[in-house]
C-alpha cells in the first residue's frame, strides 16, 4: 500500500472508533418504547434469604399492580448474605452493565453502606425497604428508605426497661450485623444514662444456632434483665434455648425482629412475655390489601419487611414513570410521591434525609399474639 | 456454672461424633474428603420435614425414611459421580471438586422446594422433657444424640473388627488395588460404605433439626466441624473421630467462656491449625 492510502485507512478507522465510541458512551433519552429499568440487591442465598424473597415478591407484585408490567424490567442480583463486597460486586454490574437508575436494596445496613458510595458517584437512586441503621441517614442524597432507622428503638425500649425498674441489664446481640451493633451501643449509652448498670455483654454471629455458653454467663451474671440485639431466627432459638436452662429473666429485643412469625414458631410457649420495639401496624387499607393480595400469588403470608419492599418498589415506579429519566428528576419525584404515602408499611413521608419517620410502640408476645403494651 | 458448661460441650461434640463418625468411614475406605457428606445431613433433615410435618406422617417412621433416604442419596452419589470418576482415575482434587458441585447443587435444590427458611422439627414447641444432671441441664433431644453417637460408634467399631465386611472395608482403605486383586469387588463395598456413612449424616442432621432446627446450608458448617474433629482424633480412625469431636466441643464452649462468643469458630479452626503444626496424624493414629 502506498504511503497515503495508509494514511487514509488510518484516518477512517479513528472516525470509526470516536464515532462508535459516542453511541455507545452518549447519555440515554428515555423513549416511550424502552422499558424502565430497576436494580434489585437482596441475599436470595444464605441465612437471611427468607426475607430476601418475600421482599422480591413484594418487588415484583408490586410491579403487577403498577398497571404497567411490560414497560418495566426488574433485574435480581444476589448479594449472598448480605456480604458488603458481593453487593459491591452487585450494584456494580447494575449501574455499568444494566445501566439502571434506580435499585431497591439491600436487606441488611452493612451491605447498603457499601453500595452508597458507589451509587452517590453514579447517581443512582437506591431505596432500601429494610435497612434500620443509623448511619444510613447521612449516607447520601441519593439514598433513601422506607423503613425506620433504629436511632428511636433503642432508645425507646431503653426507657421502658428503666421506668419498670430494670437496672441490671445484660446484652446479647449479633456482632455480625452492623444495625444490631449500633442498637447494642445505643441501648447501652441510653439505659447507663438513665442510671442503670451493664452486668455482662455476650456476643454471637447470625450463623451460629447454639447459644448456650453464652446464655450460662448470663444466667451466672447477676442480670435482671436482658437487652437482645438479633435477628429473628436468632431470638426464637435464643428464648428457646433459655428457658431451657432454666433463665426466667425478661428478655427484651431491641429490634422489631422480636415481633416476626419466626419467633414464635420456633420458641413456642418460650416467647411469651417477650417485649419489643415495632412500628405501628398499619390497620390501613393499604396494608390489608396487601396482604390479600400477596397471600393470592404467593399462597403464603407475607415475610417481614415484605410490605417495606412493596412500598419502596411502588413509590419509586410512581416516581421513575413521572420523572424525565434523570436521577435528579426522580429524586423530586421520590419526595414528591413519597409526602404522606399511604403505603402497605403505614404512612410514609421522606424527610430531608430520604429516611421515613414511623411512630413505634412497645408491644409484647400474648398467647402466641403480638400485643401492645398497656 | 461449671457443670451446664461441661454439659454444653458434652453436646456440641454428640453432634459433631455423628458427623465425623460418617465422614471417618467413608474417607477410611476413599481417601478422599466428600464435601457432600454435609449436605446429607441437610437432607436428612429435610426428608423427615418433608414426611413428618409437610405430610403428618409418624414422626419415628419419618426418622427412619430421613435416614435411609439420605443413605441412599449417598449411595447415588457414589454410584453416579464418584465411581465414574474413580473408574477413570481421577485425581483426589477432581473428586473433591465434584463432592464440592454435589453439595451446591442439592443444597440450592433444597432451597428451590423448601424454600430457605430455618425449619424446627421438633413437635412441642417450647416444653421439652429436660433432665438435671449435677446442677446443669439436658433436654430429652440432646440425650438422645449423645447416646446414638456412643452407640454409633460402637456398633461401627465392632463391625470394623469382627464382621467380614468391617475386614473387608480396613483392606480397602489399607490399600485398594491390593483389595482388588484379592478379589473384593471394591466398588460394591465402597457404595455400601457410601451408604452406611450418609445415612449416619442423615441421622446427624436429624436430630440437629430435633434439637435447633434446619436450614438449607447447615450442610457445610456441620461438615467443617466434623472434618476438624476427624484430623484433630485422627483421620480414618472411627474412635478418633469421636474423641476428637468431643475435644473440639470442650475446647470451643470453653474457649468462649472466657473470651466473646464470635470466636467460637476461630476456635475451632485455630484446634485444628495447632493439631496440624504439631501433631497431624491427631491423636489416635500410630
Amino acid at each position: 500500500m502506498s504511503k497515503n492510502t495508509k494514511v487514509i485507512i488510518g484516518i477512517i478507522i479513528v472516525v470509526a472508533i470516536v464515532l462508535i465510541g459516542y453511541l455507545i458512551y452518549k447519555p440515554g433519552t428515555p423513549t416511550t418504547n424502552e422499558p424502565i429499568k430497576i436494580g434489585v440487591v437482596l441475599p436470595l442465598t444464605g441465612d437471611l434469604a427468607t426475607y430476601a424473597e418475600g421482599v422480591r415478591n413484594a418487588i415484583n407484585l408490586a410491579v403487577e399492580n403498577s398497571g404497567s408490567k411490560d414497560k418495566i424490567q426488574v433485574i435480581v442480583e444476589d448479594d449472598h448474605g448480605c456480604l458488603p463486597p458481593d453487593a459491591v460486586s452487585a450494584v456494580q454490574k447494575l449501574i455499568n452493565l444494566d445501566k439502571v437508575k434506580a435499585i431497591v436494596g439491600s436487606l441488611c445496613t452493612g451491605a447498603t453502606l457499601a453500595m452508597a458510595p458507589i451509587t452517590e458517584q453514579n447517581k443512582v437512586i437506591i431505596i432500601a425497604p429494610s435497612a434500620t441503621g443509623k448511619n444510613l441517614t447521612n449516607a447520601g442524597g441519593y439514598v433513601f428508605r422506607t423503613i425506620a432507622s433504629d436511632v428511636d428503638k433503642s432508645i425507646a425500649v431503653a426507657k421502658y426497661a428503666y421506668s419498670k425498674g430494670f437496672r441490671r441489664a445484660a446484652l446479647l446481640y449479633d456482632s455480625s450485623q452492623d444495625a444490631l451493633v449500633s442498637q447494642r451501643d445505643d441501648v447501652k449509652t441510653t439505659f447507663t444514662g438513665l442510671g442503670g448498670q451493664i452486668a455482662i455483654e455476650e456476643s454471637f454471629i447470625s450463623s451460629d444456632k447454639d447459644l448456650r455458653t453464652q446464655l450460662n454467663k448470663i444466667k451466672n451474671s447477676n442480670a435482671d434483665m436482658i437487652f437482645l440485639s438479633a435477628v429473628p431466627d436468632s431470638v426464637g432459638l435464643a428464648l428457646k434455648q433459655a428457658r431451657t436452662l432454666g433463665i426466667n429473666t425478661q428478655f427484651i429485643s431491641t429490634d422489631t425482629s422480636g415481633g416476626t412469625k419466626p419467633v414464635v414458631d420456633i420458641a413456642g410457649s418460650s416467647a411469651e412475655g417477650l417485649i419489643f420495639p415495632f412500628a405501628t401496624t398499619p390497620s390501613n387499607k393499604e396494608y390489608i390489601d396487601f396482604i390479600n393480595n400477596y397471600k393470592s400469588k404467593y399462597g403464603i403470608e407475607p415475610s417481614a419487611y415484605a410490605a417495606e419492599g412493596y412500598d419502596a418498589a411502588m413509590i419509586l415506579i410512581k416516581a421513575m414513570f413521572a420523572s424525565n429519566g434523570t436521577a435528579d428528576s426522580i429524586k423530586d419525584q421520590l419526595f414528591k410521591i413519597g409526602k404522606n404515602y399511604y403505603g402497605a408499611s403505614g404512612v410514609i413521608t421522606f424527610d430531608q434525609n430520604g429516611d421515613v419517620q414511623k411512630p413505634m410502640v412497645i408491644k409484647t408476645v400474648k398467647d402466641g399474639q403480638f400485643i401492645e403494651v398497656q | 456454672m461449671f457443670s451446664q458448661l461441661i454439659l454444653n460441650s458434652i453436646i456440641a461434640g454428640a453432634i459433631y461424633t455423628l458427623v465425623a463418625l460418617g465422614f471417618n468411614l467413608i474417607y477410611g475406605a476413599t481417601k478422599f474428603f466428600n464435601l457432600a457428606h454435609g449436605v446429607l445431613a441437610a437432607v436428612g433433615g429435610y426428608s423427615v420435614f418433608f414426611f413428618g410435618k409437610t405430610l403428618g406422617w409418624n414422626i419415628y417412621f419419618a426418622t427412619a425414611l430421613g435416614i435411609i433416604f439420605a443413605g441412599l442419596l449417598g449411595y447415588g452419589l457414589d454410584k453416579f459421580v464418584y465411581l465414574p470418576l474413580r473408574r477413570r482415575k481421577a485425581s483426589k482434587m477432581i473428586l473433591l471438586v465434584a463432592s464440592l458441585g454435589a453439595l451446591t447443587a442439592i443444597q440450592a435444590i433444597i432451597a428451590i422446594l423448601f424454600t430457605s427458611q430455618f425449619r424446627t422439627l421438633s413437635q412441642n414447641t417450647g416444653a421439652q422433657k429436660i433432665y438435671e444432671v449435677f446442677g446443669g441441664v439436658i433436654t430429652e433431644t440432646q440425650l438422645v444424640i449423645l447416646i446414638t453417637g456412643i452407640a454409633i460408634m460402637t456398633v461401627l467399631a465392632l463391625i470394623l473388627k469382627y464382621t467380614m465386611f468391617g475386614k473387608t472395608i480396613k483392606a480397602i482403605s489399607d490399600d485398594e488395588e491390593v483389595a482388588r486383586i484379592v478379589g473384593i469387588n471394591t466398588d460394591k463395598i465402597i457404595g455400601y460404605v457410601f451408604f452406611i456413612g450418609s445415612a449416619i449424616a442423615g441421622l446427624a442432621g436429624i436430630l440437629v433439626g430435633f434439637d435447633t432446627g434446619i436450614q438449607p446450608t447447615i450442610g457445610l458448617g456441620l461438615l467443617l466441624k466434623g472434618v476438624i474433629a476427624s484430623i484433630v482424633g485422627g483421620i480414618g480412625n472411627v474412635y478418633g473421630g469421636v474423641i476428637g469431636a468431643f475435644l473440639l466441643g470442650f475446647v470451643e464452649n470453653f474457649g468462649i467462656w472466657k473470651i466473646s462468643g464470635e470466636w467460637k469458630d476461630a476456635i475451632a479452626f485455630a484446634l485444628l491449625i495447632i493439631f496440624l503444626i504439631f501433631r497431624p496424624r491427631g491423636i489416635m493414629n500410630k
